[in-house]
């Protein structure tokens, strides 16, 4: 209530203010409308220019993945070809790729589940309940986000080494469930969350762990999306940790695959690097608008 | 509110007695679980390593400070290695005013923002490895490669060849930033429509318009979120591996590149971890890294509140 008031009241002066903006705006508006009409074919010029430059590699994989060999090889290259083949399409269909492809999803879609369970809880249980040790727990947490991965590389190998899980896709999973900066995020977005809506749940009885599932989840559904798109496009680009800690053709994972085990045809590579990217891109385009949010959340597109 | 937000929690304590709430424990144990195994142990793990031999064959023996002293004062590698991550951290200013040009562009146009911003980010939206792969391809065959032609036919000199040891480093860097500036355009475009309008109109009528208002205006106003994506970038480019690691492998047949061209800090703690097995020297340097990161860090954290308030 009390805050209505206020912003009814702030809000009186400014309306004038908007008003003698927008007579202003108008009359500048008649005075420039021939102006911004050059200006703004210039900056469409630049727009143009920018999605050409930011497009092109794009395409010109686009268009290698259905050139015959010898049209790739020729010098000087061509964008377009003469002719157009699918057989290269024939290489992401055979089980070569395959496997790595299904190694991948696999591993990806367990440790996205697994991110989001994990630490899902534990940003709840940090978020919205009080037992000795909360806040060491908390500083723990946000203290390790200043440690780059790069530091646990060798103990985690060792570690793996240790538990006899090398060469497992076990090891690529448990080594990235944990996430500091994923409950450091569900942390602070649960801090909102009404408790009047969990008493209440409690109240009718529900047990915490129904409270969780049924009332905590639903209403925190865009960090948790944030945190499923991170830990996806963190595991599905993995190269550093299948790199030290898978050996087997059968369980590379796409990035190792692409790097060690090309085909000697581009255009099997290419059809490979557009296939790879097709699952990124499609929880990119599902869930865009917890993306931009999380981007803002975060401030970067990696590594949540 | 304010009651009923303390009341929650304490009830709940209070229904199991005197005795501690067990229910938050078993909530964190499987992040615990992680975390001590993966992230906790391995810190001093690796802090401990850093001073001595450790091969992974023979027992570990203590040297002291003697892998942090070949690092800063034997080894030319190493101080290579910083070079080159020094230029990627340089590169990181430009590909923000790159990314903050791109958001001005877009939240300029009056039709097709949605359009531009999708072929802007696509790049950041794909699999970096793929573009990687991509990108191995456009250079490969040194000066014949087709990105070499495709540049020729639009002015630049003849035969450039980014698998030579001059160029590789310097192509890593720009494909970085062009398939990479996507996220910050779009931290940028967000924060600039949160700038107040009548800041500009009251910058009207000092005669504040165009570049002047960008400069006097905008500028101030976002420069938390500016602060914030400069420094979380310099930290990222640090860190920088898998880019090298697969152009280099595809495009040039050498790990990172010819000649250590492409040799980065991490890349560096990398080969020397699994390719010589020197566990306890990699650690030394991870850590001298973590030392300049942890600065970077605290710097981020500070305007980073600031950043995340203006970038939503």
């Amino acid at each position: 209530m009390a805050n209505n008031v206020d912003s009814l009241r702030s809000s009186r002066p400014q309306a004038n203010g908007q008003q003698e903006a927008a007579i202003r705006r108008r009359q500048n508006q008649r005075r420039k409308v021939f102006g911004r009409s050059v200006r703004y074919f210039w900056l469409y010029v630049i727009a143009i220019l920018l999605a050409c430059i930011t497009a092109f590699p794009l395409v010109w994989l686009l268009i290698t993945i259905f050139k015959p060999t010898y049209e790739i090889y020729q010098y000087p290259p061509t964008l377009f070809a003469k002719i157009y083949t699918l057989s290269n399409l024939r290489y992401v269909l055979s089980g070569t790729f395959l496997q790595p492809f299904f190694n991948t999803v696999y591993i990806t879609v367990v440790t996205s589940i697994l991110q989001v369970l994990v630490n899902g809880l534990a940003g709840y249980a940090l978020a919205k309940h009080r037992f000795p040790g909360r806040t060491l727990i908390f500083y723990l947490f946000l203290s390790s986000m200043m440690i780059p991965f790069q530091i646990y590389l060798i103990p985690d190998f060792l570690i793996i080494k240790h538990l006899g899980l090398l060469d497992t896709r076990t090891s690529l999973i448990i080594s990235w469930i944990g996430s500091a900066g994923s409950v450091f995020l569900i942390r602070q977005y649960m801090l909102g969350l009404p408790d009047s809506t969990l008493e209440a749940a409690r109240l009718d009885g529900a047990s915490e762990w129904r409270t969780f599932f049924q009332v905590v989840v639903p209403m925190a559904t865009p960090v948790l999306g944030v945190v499923a798109i991170f830990s996806f496009f963190s595991q599905w680009n993995n190269l550093l940790m299948p790199l030290i800690l898978i050996h087997s053709q059968s369980r590379y994972t796409l990035p190792l695959f692409l790097v060690f085990s090309p085909s000697s045809n581009p255009g099997q590579n290419m059809a490979a690097a557009f296939v790879t990217s097709i699952p990124p891109l499609i929880v990119f385009l599902l869930l865009q608008r917890y993306f931009s949010q999380g981007v803002a959340l975060t401030g970067t597109g990696e590594q949540g | 509110m304010v009651a009923t937000q303390q009341g929650g929690p304490m009830k709940n304590a209070k229904r199991t007695g005197h005795k501690v709430p067990v229910l938050p424990y078993v909530f964190l144990l499987p992040m615990m679980l992680s975390f001590i195994v993966f992230n906790l142990i391995p810190v001093f793990w690796s802090f401990g390593l850093s001073f001595t031999n450790y091969n992974l064959i023979t027992p570990a023996h203590f040297v002291g400070g003697a892998n942090y002293a070949h690092a800063l004062f034997h080894s030319s590698l190493f101080w290579l290695a910083v070079r080159h991550t020094v230029w990627f951290v340089v590169a990181v200013p430009l590909g923000i005013l790159i990314s903050l040009s791109a958001a001005f562009l877009i939240n300029a146009l009056p039709w097709g923002q949605g359009l531009f911003r999708f072929i802007y980010y696509l790049p950041s939206a794909l699999s970096s490895i793929a573009m990687g792969v991509l990108w191995a391809f456009l250079i490969s065959f040194g000066s014949k490669s087709i990105l070499s032609v495709v540049l020729h036919d639009i002015g630049f000199a003849a035969g450039l060849n980014f698998t030579g040891p001059g160029l590789f480093l310097v192509f890593v860097i720009f494909s970085g930033m062009l398939t990479g500036w996507g996220p910050g355009m779009v931290i940028f475009s967000a924060g600039l429509r949160g700038v107040n309008q009548e800041f500009y109109d009251a910058g009207k009528l000092d005669g504040a318009v165009g570049l002047k208002a960008t400069w006097y205006i905008t500028l101030p106003q976002i420069r938390l979120t500016l602060m914030y994506v400069v420094i979380t970038g310099m930290i990222g480019s640090f860190q920088v591996f898998e880019s090298l690691f697969v152009i280099g492998s595809l495009g040039t047949g050498q790990q990172f590149g010819p000649l250590n061209s492409g040799l980065t800090l991490v890349p560096l703690i990398y080969e020397k971890a699994f390719s010589y097995l020197q566990f306890g020297y990699s650690s030394a340097i991870a850590f001298l890294m973590l030392s300049v990161i942890l600065v970077l860090t605290v710097l981020a954290m500070r305007y980073g509140q600031g950043g995340q308030a203006l970038g939503k």
